[in-house]
């Protein structure tokens, strides 16, 4: 890129006055990111070595944060309960999306297929937290709607939210609900993408309509997919958060935990820093491995130079 | 016959949707409904929809018993200044990227592309402390602040200022206009589509938050809608689901009506800044 006014510069001069530039534009992006996201990683790095609860006196405790920490049983809870989210998030966040996306694409009549995409995605917009609450009420165990059927059909009530076996379903079923349509938009969107000739061509070489979408839409379609687990595999680890802290706050007994609450709790119930700075290393390097993975199957995320 | 057996599956498939529909929709319903029914009709054994006796009685109570409109006005505050501060940062950084050749452009747009995967939890406690110790707990400033930094939007802005054909710079910078001209005339100008899809969805996601929200803003004066919500649903034990569902439902009403309005913009927004990027 060689530009003709400035040619005549000396090329050093013409570098350094590209760069001045470039950081005056770029001052704000690498303030904020430096200031709200490097330094407090740091930062919770050299908190994990520590012992402190905000006001006390700082004390290094070397690594013991980090073996102390697999020996709490909240830690070990909220670990497992994070790989349970994602193993039965999984059916809610991926698969039923994907056979809805192909129902609904199927629908011959064009207003009625805009008018069920349309309604699918609304929960999406709203608030977590709100429709958690709206939920909270209907799993209510004196006067809300689930229990009021139960009694209706003759069955005994439940105590949804408080009862260990019920409670991890309720937040699988309140989660699952809200993004249901927003993984149909996308595999919908993929889909459409697909060429039309790839799928001609398999019809024409005899292909049936299962074998046509197994061995070439599924393909074509693995980068949504690969989005889509990637995402619910987050939202299993973190922003599950909004719906663990009001459906159950972390109960019965920590069985609904995930990573993050966990995180929350030992900082700000416990005032333990040191070892929810501890978990909070051990998480970012779950995702750390999880951007790795992403990054092989995406393809490096879209940055080319040209 | 064919016929026959197409129309067969055809009103199946209407049949399996609008029943998975009315599950989708029913707890929002149920959210509106209860919030027109008396205390009487919401603490019984009722499972009907429709209120028997309708009333307006809980926004009422929630207009003159609370501090709705200061609950309003905070998340109105909040909403707009996180979008001004993370749109604008955000352009500004696809700009820099864009329009300059350093060697510095594949650094800094890992730099921040990384940070996508920082989980909340990992910078919350340290942003805490920081945004305690600028003494700013308890005010909007301290909700926007942190949101100033965000990858999502930053990516999809790059992606589309990416894709002016860079010409137009070179034409910019031969006639000798200042990069501040190209900044609002060029890219600006030709990102206009993207920009407003991008802000729909930032308005929504900032008009939604939660968490954080939660943490610096603890007086009542301060507290955002959400946060708000978050304390009638304390006091589970009381009678106040009536008013709950009601500011439930106000505060989800521009959200509701900005999808009625925008509901191809914002459908194509999630779908490009989720799967393309």
């Amino acid at each position: 890129m060689v530009l003709k006014n400035e040619k005549d510069l000396p090329a050093r001069r013409r570098v350094r006055r590209e760069a001045a530039g470039f950081w005056l534009w770029l001052f704000p992006v690498a303030a904020a990111y430096g200031v709200f996201k490097y330094w407090p990683m740091c930062y919770s790095f050299i908190l994990s070595f520590a012992n402190w609860n905000f006001i006390s006196d700082f004390s290094w405790v070397g690594l013991s944060n980090y073996t102390n920490m697999f020996s709490k049983t909240m830690f070990i809870k909220g670990m497992v309960n994070t790989l349970k989210y994602i193993v039965y998030l999984f059916p809610f966040f991926v698969i039923l999306p994907l056979v809805l996306s192909v129902m609904l694409l199927n629908v011959r009549n064009r207003f009625a297929q805009e008018l069920y995409k349309t309604l699918f995605f609304i929960p999406n917009i709203l608030a977590l937290s709100i429709v958690c609450m709206v939920w909270l009420w209907i799993f209510s165990s004196s006067y809300g709607l689930l229990n009021n059927s139960l009694v209706r059909l003759g069955m005994a009530p439940v105590n949804w939210l408080t009862n260990s076996r019920t409670a991890f379903s309720c937040i699988v079923a309140v989660c699952g609900w809200k993004y249901l349509g927003m993984n149909m938009i996308l595999f919908i969107a993929g889909l459409l993408n697909i060429s039309r000739d790839c799928v001609e061509a398999a019809y024409i070489d005899g292909a049936g309509g299962w074998q046509c979408f197994w061995r070439i839409k599924m393909p074509l379609l693995a980068p949504t997919t690969v989005y889509v687990v990637i995402t619910s595999v987050i939202f299993a680890a973190e922003r599950g958060f909004t719906a663990i802290s009001v459906l159950t706050s972390g109960g019965p007994s920590y069985t609904t935990t995930n990573l993050s609450y966990v995180i929350y709790e030992f900082a700000f119930k416990y005032y333990n820093i040191g070892t929810a700075s501890a978990i909070s290393t051990f998480t970012s390097l779950f995702f750390l491995m999880l951007t790795i993975i992403m990054m092989r199957t995406m393809g490096g995320y879209g940055y080319h130079e040209e | 016959m064919k016929n026959k057996k197409k129309i067969l599956s055809q009103s199946l498939l209407h049949v399996v949707s609008l029943a998975l529909l009315a599950v989708t929709v029913f707890p929002l319903l149920w959210m509106v409904s209860s919030s027109f029914k008396t205390p009487k009709e919401l603490f019984s054994n009722g499972i009907n929809l429709l209120p028997k006796q309708a009333t307006w009685d809980n926004y009422r109570f929630v207009l003159e018993k609370y501090d709705f409109f200061q609950w309003l006005c905070n998340s109105v505050i909040t909403t707009f200044g996180i979008f001004a501060v993370q749109v604008l940062i955000s352009l500004m950084g696809a700009f820099a990227l864009n329009y300059y050749r350093t060697r510095w452009n594949r650094i800094m747009f890992y730099f921040v592309l990384v940070t996508m995967v920082i989980p909340f939890q990992v910078t919350m406690i340290p942003n805490y402390i920081l945004i305690s110790n600028l003494g700013l707990t308890d005010t909007q400033t301290a909700v926007i602040l942190p949101y100033a930094a965000n990858a999502t939007t930053f990516f999809f802005l790059y992606q589309q200022v990416r894709s002016i054909p860079k010409s137009y710079y070179e034409v910019a910078r031969i006639e000798g206009a200042r990069s501040t001209w190209v900044f609002q005339h060029v890219m600006c100008g030709l990102c206009k589509g993207s920009v407003a899809a991008v802000s729909i969805l930032t308005v929504i996601d900032a008009w939604n938050l939660y968490f954080w929200p939660l943490l610096v803003l603890s007086s009542p004066k301060s507290r955002t809608l959400t946060i708000a919500l978050k304390q009638f649903a304390d006091y589970e034990v009381g009678d106040n689901w009536g008013p709950f569902m009601a500011t439930a439902t106000l505060a989800s009403l521009p959200v509701v009506l900005a999808y009625t309005f925008f509901r191809r913009h914002i459908i194509d927004a999630f779908v490009s800044s989720g799967v393309k990027g």
